[in-house]
């Protein structure tokens, strides 16, 4: 019942601050249109190099979704009061990461799939595209989440740089995915190990930034 | 039962051993002779691996940069192992020797993996006739480079040294997925970086004659790195502790 | 120990064509490492100072 009430109440939150949830989106689409200006126009290159572009943009987006999704909680005290009152700060953490994705994450996976059609690419190579996609940006938001707590009131920069080393590995897995999709082998290897990284991640650092929030707090 | 004498004995010997005072003391004993038996093992080592093996078939003299660039890639992912030790061992018993370490480890840290990096990539031009190539091994060295630079910023932005250590082990904690990648990603990645020379489990992969110098090499720069460590270590804690009472017998 | 591995000093500092990226990166190796002893001990210096 608590569990619904976080999610109303998030979802309410997120949703009152537009700058928020469509900001992110619309510099996403911005990125989408600014690429093909900057490509000379022959289809063939713009869909060559569609694929580093969308997956870099996705994970700038996702860094600019994330730059104050505790600071505002944590300056206005909402998140001392969850502490003090015996809230779990693990769940509400983990319920605002999924609402963050929801609303962000999932409509950049799917514009991005769309743009993917748009920059020359086949329609069977979109839908190949969606699920990773959507794992990705999971992982980003997660790990950017971290960061972000880590530097919680120094700002973003501290946290971009804290948490792009950690997530370099994952833009090694997507390169390969990305060759696996052009080349139109076999990826599911590749997708079940995204899921795997984000099943392990997906409880365990909920955990760790809500430890690194009680360290802010004290 | 057997937890609390676990938690019992670890705190009689955090009390006893784990105390700046006692790690003062310590180190001021031991010090010289790390300083001076590493120095002349490298030494050795140096003069032997330079001067003294034969020249290898496939690389010519070039390939004598080995002695300065395994030892240093080594160590530069042991210390982040180290630092992400004594931060578990800090945030699990709050010793703050520990805190000390970690957050004294990483600017030299930073350095070995820089002579890493620099010393690769002078190594590549005559092997592989680049100087940088964004492959496997060097991607990731830089990136524990990175890592390093990242740590000791946050340590470096909070005021409040105690919420600073806390961060800092977290995020060095977090950040030790790297070394497995690191150490593996010459065989998962294809790359141009040949495979490690010295493995636990296989033979190693290069002749003996040029083994025992580039041991030597690893054990003379283990002891200077160590040295290095004791010296920072010093400067964080004159750092932290120059209000306590008990420091002013030792300035 | 294996035999001297080279006919003569110039052979040394040549290296048969190499010799330019051995003593760089020695060279990098020691000033590198000496300059940060030289920092730390500063370093020191400093506080110890400033507890005085």
């Amino acid at each position: 019942m608590r569990i619904l009430t976080t999610f109303k109440q998030e979802t309410l939150k997120l949703l009152k601050k537009t700058r928020a949830w469509l900001g992110p989106i619309l510099v996403f689409v911005l990125i989408m249109i600014a690429y093909p200006l900057t490509v000379e126009l022959s289809s063939q290159n713009l869909s060559d190099a569609f694929y580093p572009v969308l997956f870099i943009s996705c994970l700038l987006v996702m860094m600019l979704a994330t730059e104050g999704i505790f600071l505002e909680d944590f300056e206005d005290g909402s998140l001392e009061q969850l502490v003090i009152t015996g809230n779990s700060l693990y769940q509400s953490i983990i319920i605002k990461i999924f609402i963050y994705w929801l609303f962000i994450g999932i409509p950049i996976s799917i514009l991005g799939s769309l743009f993917n059609v748009g920059s020359g690419n086949t329609m069977d190579s979109s839908l190949m595209l969606l699920p990773p996609l959507m794992i990705t940006t999971y992982i980003f938001l997660i790990l950017f989440c971290f960061g972000n707590a880590l530097s919680l009131t120094k700002g973003s920069v501290l946290g971009t740089l804290i948490t792009m080393p950690l997530l370099l590995p994952i833009l090694v897995i997507l390169g390969k995915l990305t060759t696996a999709i052009l080349f139109n082998i076999n990826y599911f290897g590749f997708l079940i190990l995204l899921f795997g990284i984000l099943s392990i991640i997906i409880f365990i650092f909920p955990a760790i930034i809500s430890k690194i929030i009680k360290t802010h707090l004290e | 039962m057997l937890r609390e004498i676990i938690n019992t004995v670890i705190k009689k010997f955090i009390h006893q051993f784990a105390s700046p005072k006692t790690y003062f003391l310590q180190v001021k004993r031991l010090y010289p002779w790390v300083f001076y038996i590493s120095i002349a093992i490298y030494v050795v080592a140096i003069t032997w691996g330079l001067l003294f093996t034969p020249k290898d078939f496939v690389q010519g003299n070039s390939y004598r940069i080995i002695y300065f660039h395994v030892p240093a890639s080594f160590i530069a992912q042991s210390l982040y192992a180290a630092m992400a030790f004594s931060s578990a061992v800090y945030l699990i018993w709050k010793v703050k020797l520990a805190a000390y370490l970690s957050r004294s480890i990483a600017p030299v840290g930073a350095t070995v993996t820089l002579i890493a990096l620099i010393s690769g990539s002078i190594w590549g031009i005559p092997t592989w006739g680049t100087w940088w190539e964004w492959d496997a091994r060097i991607t990731s060295t830089l990136i524990l480079f990175i890592m390093y630079l990242g740590l000791i910023s946050l340590h470096n932005s909070f005021n409040n040294f105690e919420k600073a250590d806390k961060l800092f082990s977290y995020l060095a904690i977090i950040g030790f997925i790297q070394i497995p990648i690191i150490k593996k990603s010459v065989d998962w990645w294809s790359s141009l970086h040949q495979p490690a020379s010295i493995t636990i489990s296989d033979k190693p992969s290069i002749d003996p004659v040029m083994l025992y110098p580039l041991f030597l090499s690893i054990i003379g720069f283990s002891g200077l790195v160590a040295c290095l460590v004791i010296l920072s270590s010093k400067v964080q804690i004159y750092k932290r502790e120059k209000n306590k009472n008990w420091i002013k017998d030792y300035v | 120990m294996s035999n001297f591995a080279f006919d003569s000093f110039d052979q040394i500092i040549n290296m048969d064509g190499h010799g330019l990226y051995v003593w760089l990166v020695f060279l990098i190796f020691l000033i590198s490492i000496t300059t940060s002893f030289i920092v730390f001990n500063s370093l020191i210096k400093k506080y110890k100072s400033q507890i005085r």
